[in-house]
């Protein structure tokens, strides 16, 4: 307290005020109040204004996020449409670094039995399964599978080498690098065609992602994916390839040839050209 | 709670909940308010129906009150912005609270000392005759001061005004009331 407080404090005055009559609100007013201050303890405070008011914040957050979730699943969708077929493919095991296996009817046993390394059979990767894909497909991989060990078993070992044992143009173009061949002639023709749809890299896919790399200025992406493409179809060297093998049509071909061009591949789209001429011959 | 719990601690008892903290700061407070009430605007009804609206509005605005004021300051300030709404619907903001105000002077100085009369009952019914005739912002700083405790920053602050505005109605109000009651008796 200052001393203009104490000043300004005149306890005889005070002392006469409070002598005066006191006034009391009534026992009515004293109850109201109560009641009311007890009915507003049960619920709950209510809010300060806001210039948006509380009412808007759940809605307009809910939307927000509405909206931000349908623009990144489309913006995703876009991405992964080219993305995920390239990836997928480039994920494929290369055939030179692990060879396709033989036909088991072909292979000759060998003295050491196979490590669980060398009888694995090359199945295309989950993500190189087409969406379209029945899911029967999948699940005739897995049979496939444990057929084949059985398989493997039994003869003692299966060896894998060279290239695939060429086999029917239109069957040659469905089917995946050197899986066919990893199975028996035992094994049922629908369940090979299911196989073949399920694990297809198909070169017109390929291509079109080539294209559409080469065209959206990434090439970064586009000529690891041209090589690729080369290593799996025709082989690691080009000029060596037996024209007949190449599991490319000659239009397919072509088109190889005019992606490696503009992807200014010229070492590739030469000898690409020479194969497509040895062919025709 | 207990009856030695701070007003701050009762009213944020209230504010989560407790509705016996409410009735205990009101028990406390009831009393000085509806003087303070009773006092300014005359009329019993009146007075009525603004002690009513300001408990009210201490139970609408608990959510806003902070402890870091005091619980009197806050008190008051909501039952001052009452009376001055008051007064704005009837005939206006009385002069008196004009900060340029001329002070009223009641009564003559006649240099008796009122409280040297031994009748207390007719001094005190002298004094409030004398109250009534005071400018309404000068008898408001002797009401806050003699029912709320406050400090003359704390009713400046309450009432938003210079404190030097209320140190001078305050002086004036005391010399007045000694003048009235001198003159009278």
């Amino acid at each position: 307290m200052t001393n203009d407080d104490k000043t300004l404090q005149d306890p005889q005055l005070s002392e006469l005020y409070r002598a005066l009559p006191d006034q009391q609100p009534g026992a009515a007013q004293d109850e109201a109040i109560l009641a009311a201050a007890r009915r507003e303890a049960g619920s709950k405070p209510r809010p300060a204004f806001t210039p948006f008011g509380n009412s808007w914040r759940v809605p307009l957050a809910l939307a927000a996020v509405l909206v931000l979730t349908i623009g990144l699943v489309q913006l995703t969708q876009q991405q992964t449409s080219l993305e995920g077929l390239v990836e997928g493919e480039l994920a494929r095991p290369a055939p030179t670094s692990s060879p396709p296996p033989a036909p088991l009817e072909k292979a000759a046993p060998l003295a050491t039995p196979a490590t669980p390394e060398t009888t694995r059979v090359q199945v295309a990767p989950k993500k190189a399964v087409s969406e379209t894909a029945p899911q029967a497909a999948t699940e005739s991989i897995d049979t496939a599978r444990r057929e084949q060990r059985q398989h493997e078993e039994q003869a003692g070992a299966v060896e894998f080498r060279g290239q695939p044992t060429p086999v029917d143009e239109t069957d040659r173009q469905n089917e995946p690098l050197g899986l066919m061949d990893s199975f028996s002639a035992e094994q049922g023709v629908e369940e090979r065609k299911l196989l073949a749809e399920a694990a297809l890299p198909d070169p017109d896919r390929l291509l079109t992602s080539i294209q559409a790399y080469r065209e959206d200025n990434t090439p970064d992406k586009a000529i690891p994916l041209a090589r690729e493409m080369i290593r799996l179809f025709v082989g690691e060297h080009i000029d060596e390839a037996e024209p007949a093998k190449v599991a490319l049509s000659d239009r397919q071909l072509q088109w190889l040839v005019d992606e490696c061009r503009a992807l200014r591949l010229n070492d590739e789209a030469d000898a690409l050209q020479r194969l497509l001429a040895r062919r025709q011959q | 709670m207990t009856e030695q719990s701070t007003d701050e601690s009762l009213m944020l008892a209230y504010c989560h909940g407790d509705a016996a903290a409410f009735e205990q700061l009101y028990r406390r407070h009831r009393n000085a308010i509806y003087r303070y009430l009773r006092w300014q605007c005359h009329q019993a009804a009146v007075a009525d129906e603004l002690f009513q609206d300001v408990w009210l509005n201490v139970v609408r605005a608990r959510d806003r009150y902070a402890a870091t004021a005091r619980f009197t300051t806050w008190l008051y300030r909501i039952a001052h912005n009452r009376l001055i709404d008051h007064y704005r619907k009837q005939k206006g903001l009385p002069e008196s609270y004009a900060d340029d105000c001329a002070p009223d002077e009641l009564g003559d100085d006649g240099g008796n000392d009122p409280l040297q009369l031994s009748n207390r009952a007719e001094q005190a019914k002298h004094l409030q005759e004398c109250l009534q005739r005071l400018p309404e912002a000068q008898r408001e700083c002797f009401l806050l001061r003699e029912e709320s405790g406050l400090s003359l920053a704390e009713i400046a602050e309450m009432c938003e005004c210079g404190r030097e505005t209320i140190k001078s109605r305050l002086r004036y109000a005391l010399n007045s009331l000694r003048n009235c009651l001198r003159g009278r008796l």
